[in-house]
């Protein structure tokens, strides 16, 4: 049943892949073109194992400038059978769009990459800061205020030996390097 | 130590009248002429203030600083004492007053373990009468011979020599005409005067009247009697059988009738020839006495007719309501003749009960005997063996009806702890009613408890009967059941609020609350205190000052017998602070000790204190940490530190104890841990995530590629559009 729940696609679905076969049949040409132009997409949507596929995105994105070369060529010419063929069996063009979308993994590699360097380090300037913040809280405050240690009413530790104990600790684990 | 006249509590509350008669005092006409120059001095320690304006200075300051001085006015001279009017423990010196004055003086010295009678001194100081010494001045001094602060009380010496030594035959064979004239009647004036003020002397013997430096004795002077509790050093045979019956510092206050039995017995002393009682133990003179009177027993074979005889029958009867009054002796002096009935000895049994090895046939001799064998006496009451004695051979059913109800109001309490004690105790009581308390080996009057605690607890005795006797009630039991001529109805209110006092066993309470409740005379016998004389709170707050200033500060200045004494003598001062002083936390003690001092300055308006602000400062760090904030520490601290060299107590507790302070600091730590733990949160998921250095970013660096590569889509699709529809297009 669940299986079955998953796999069910919605109204919007249906709507949307009906308009698509609709707009393929009425311009099968164009259809065509797409279908071989745009096959490292597919397979990029199907190898990318991220939530949002953005892997997959960025590949379509340049596969689909590349073959937008072409569509409009086609377009210009008729908007026939032959020139699809034409095109379709043409070397050329398929190396331009598949080369198109070799861009795109190569963008997604790169701007990625660069990225996570700066992101982690930001990560780690921020850990630095927190430590920074919390060590300076100790001091003012005292170890109680790590909230880690039993206190009495007021706020003070019941037993001073773990605070003295806790304090060791915890200046042990927020030392910046 | 410092060197000050204490002022007393009774000055403040001394009538105008008093006042009066102190004022008149100083034109009496009876002193020698020379001694006009030096009234000045003959004002009480109270008033101080009086003296310093009065005297110029700058002529009486003769003193040097190694001498012992009273105030400004009177020197002690510690090298020079006057046996002649030493009394055991107490010594006398002599004395002389600033200036050139050659009035001849002597001072007492008290011990702090008797409790000398400062309260009633200012009341003697108004006696105008030529067989007393004036008393000129008394206080506190810095006795150097044993570095500690003693009391003192400087008499004018108008004294001579003592009409007997302690150690001589107390049988003087003097003529009873020459008595009369030189002792009875100056004496008897004596007693008018102490009879108007409602004064007791309770010393009255032959050691203690003088010649007045006149061999032939024309008056007789009567010597000191504040420096002990009332009774303390009067021998046995001077007291009437019922405080007779007391250890010496059980004596209580005592009666007028009292001091006219003593008086009478000195009379009996100067006058016989032979001492009947000679050799004989203290307990075995007690019986003879109860046996045949103290007339018979004092005066044995001597025999004396006439007025003197009229005399010593009338004062030395035992029975307290048939003993002459002040007004008998007054109307004998005047010449009429009176009679007295002889006192009846109490009822005689006509078989006696057999206790501890001894027959018995009076209950008095037994009740004063019980406590010898208390298991042998506890069988004897609870076989019944007592009862039948007492109801088919002494046949006074008073006795047996009293006996009867002592045991069962001695098992109403229980068999558990003391109970053989307590019921031996009780059923003594109901054998003779006239008779101190008697526990264990104890025996005191109710208003003379005060004195003998006083003492166990400056000598540091074993106090546990004392307590016994308040928790067990003892003493109220006495009290309810006593025939004592003594006014009871106050007492049994005290020890009724001792035995609540002995429930509590915190600070402020026990057997030290007792102490000072009972005995309000006593000087405070903190260990803190030691070689200081406390009579008031403001003593006690110059002493810690003077102690602080000689860097001897002690680790808390509220102990026991501070906190005790200060309830009694001015609860309001720390009442308040009792649960901070006696909490185990170190800090709420300082505060609460801080405070206590802080209010003694602002209510007696004590003036700077530096040295106890300083010897604060040291232990204020525990306080400091009662605030989360170190800021805030730090910030209180300066302040402190500011107002500890300008000795301000009062500045240093009201900062301390700013409750807007504390709760400021809780409520900011409170957001503070807030804070730490969002933060840990953060940094917790943060150091997770970062340990992926692979993954750490790549998300968000995908979605920027995809974005970039959508932006440079879209940018290439529009310009193949563009040129080819600008006409550009026709191949790539």
């Amino acid at each position: 049943m669940a299986r079955k729940k998953k796999n069910k696609m919605g109204i919007r679905g249906q709507i949307v892949l009906i308009a698509v076969v609709i707009a393929g049949v009425m311009a099968l040409q164009t259809s065509m073109v797409l279908a071989v132009g745009m096959i490292p997409s597919v397979v990029a949507f199907f190898v990318d194992r991220t939530k949002k596929k953005t892997k997959a995105i960025t590949v379509g994105a340049l596969n689909m400038s590349g073959c937008s070369l072409f569509l409009v060529e086609l377009w210009m010419e008729g908007h026939n059978f032959e020139k699809a063929v034409s095109i379709i069996s043409d070397p050329m063009a398929i190396i331009v769009m598949y080369s198109a979308a070799a861009i795109g993994y190569l963008v997604d590699w790169a701007v990625s990459g660069m990225v996570a360097v700066v992101v982690y380090n930001r990560g780690k300037a921020r850990l630095k800061s927190i430590k920074k913040r919390q060590l300076e809280l100790i001091e003012r405050w005292g170890v109680e205020v790590s909230g880690e240690i039993e206190l009495d009413e007021r706020g003070f530790p019941k037993d001073e030996n773990v605070t003295k104990e806790k304090e060791r600790e915890l200046k042990k684990r927020l030392k910046v390097s | 130590m410092p060197a000050k006249v204490m002022s007393e509590d009774e000055d403040q509350n001394k009538t105008d009248e008093e006042m009066n008669e102190q004022a008149s005092d100083s034109d009496a006409a009876e002193l020698p002429a020379d001694d006009s120059s030096d009234k000045k001095p003959e004002i009480s320690a109270g008033d101080d203030e009086d003296v310093k304006e009065e005297a110029p200075p700058s002529e009486e300051k003769v003193f040097s600083s190694d001498s012992i001085t009273l105030g400004d006015s009177y020197e002690i001279l510690a090298d020079t004492p006057l046996e002649k009017y030493d009394k055991g423990p107490i010594k006398a010196f002599v004395a002389k007053a600033a200036g050139n004055s050659r009035e001849p003086l002597f001072a007492v010295v008290c011990e702090d373990r008797l409790v000398s009678r400062r309260h009633t001194a200012s009341t003697y100081q108004g006696f105008i009468n030529p067989s007393i010494p004036p008393l000129m001045k008394y206080g506190v001094v810095d006795w150097k011979p044993e570095n500690k602060q003693k009391f003192v009380y400087v008499f004018k010496d108008i004294m001579g020599e003592p009409l007997m030594q302690p150690q001589d035959n107390p049988a003087r064979g003097m003529k009873p005409e020459k008595v009369i004239e030189a002792v009875i009647h100056p004496i008897t004036s004596v007693l008018q005067d102490f009879r108007d003020k409602d004064f007791i002397h309770g010393n009255i013997n032959p050691t203690n009247l003088f010649d007045g430096g006149n061999k032939e004795l024309h008056r007789t002077v009567l010597g000191e009697c504040l420096s002990t509790p009332s009774g303390v050093l009067q021998p046995t045979i001077y007291e009437p059988i019922e405080r007779a019956m007391c250890d010496p510092l059980g004596k209580g206050k005592g009666t007028q009738a009292d001091d006219l039995y003593s008086f009478g017995v000195s009379v009996a002393v100067l006058i016989r020839s032979t001492n009947p009682v000679e050799g004989l133990e203290k307990h075995d003179i007690i019986r003879k006495r109860m046996e045949i009177g103290s007339f018979g027993a004092i005066l044995g074979s001597d025999r004396f007719s006439g007025p003197v005889l009229e005399f010593l029958r009338g004062v030395l009867n035992d029975d307290p309501s048939e003993r002459w009054d002040l007004d008998h002796l007054l109307a004998w002096i005047e010449g009429r003749r009176l009679s007295s009935k002889s006192a009846n000895s109490g009822k005689k049994a006509q078989r006696p009960i057999i206790f501890n090895g001894e027959k018995y046939l009076r209950p008095q001799f037994l009740a004063m005997d019980l406590e010898q064998s208390i298991t042998e006496a506890v069988q004897i009451i609870q076989d019944g063996t007592m009862k039948t004695w007492l109801s088919r051979s002494v046949e006074d059913n008073m006795v047996f009806k009293r006996t009867e109800e002592a045991l069962a109001t001695a098992k109403e309490m229980g068999s558990s702890g003391p109970y053989k004690d307590r019921l031996a105790s009780f059923v003594s009581c109901a054998l003779d009613p006239k008779a101190p308390i008697r526990y264990k080996t104890k025996s005191y009057t109710a208003d003379g408890f005060g004195s003998a605690l006083a003492y166990a607890i400056a000598q540091k005795e074993d106090v546990n009967p004392m307590v016994e006797m308040i928790t067990q009630g003892i003493i109220l039991h006495w009290a309810r059941n006593t025939e004592s001529p003594i006014d009871v109805s106050s007492l049994i209110n005290k020890f009724d609020t001792c035995r609540n006092f002995m429930r509590q066993d915190k600070i402020g309470f026990g057997i030290e609350r007792c102490l000072y409740k009972l005995n309000p005379e006593a000087p405070c016998y903190s260990d803190k205190l030691k070689g200081y004389y406390i009579s008031n709170p403001e003593d006690m707050v110059f002493a810690y000052e003077d102690m602080c200033l000689k860097k001897k500060a002690p680790a808390t200045f509220i102990d026991r017998h501070v906190a005790a004494f200060l309830l009694e003598k001015d609860s309001k001062a720390i009442e308040t602070y009792l649960t901070e002083i006696s909490s185990e936390k170190q800090q709420e003690k300082i505060l609460g000790n801080i405070k206590t001092l802080a209010t003694l300055q602002r209510r007696s308006n004590l003036g700077p204190l530096p040295g106890i602000a300083e010897a604060f400062l040291g232990l204020l760090p525990a306080v400091y940490k009662t605030y989360h904030d170190k800021k805030v520490r730090a910030d209180i601290e300066k302040n402190m530190k500011r107002f500890a060299i300008a000795g301000d107590l009062v500045k240093m507790a009201g900062l301390l104890d700013n409750k807007d302070y504390s709760k400021t600091d809780f409520s900011n730590f409170k957001k503070c841990v807030a804070e730490f733990m969002k933060l840990e949160q953060q940094r917790s998921t943060l150091a997770e995530r970062l340990e992926d250095k692979d993954k750490f970013g790549k998300e968000i660096g995908q979605d920027v590629a995809a974005f970039f590569a959508c932006i440079v889509s879209a940018i290439i699709t529009v310009s193949i559009f563009y040129a080819f529809y600008s006409g550009g297009g026709g191949g790539y």
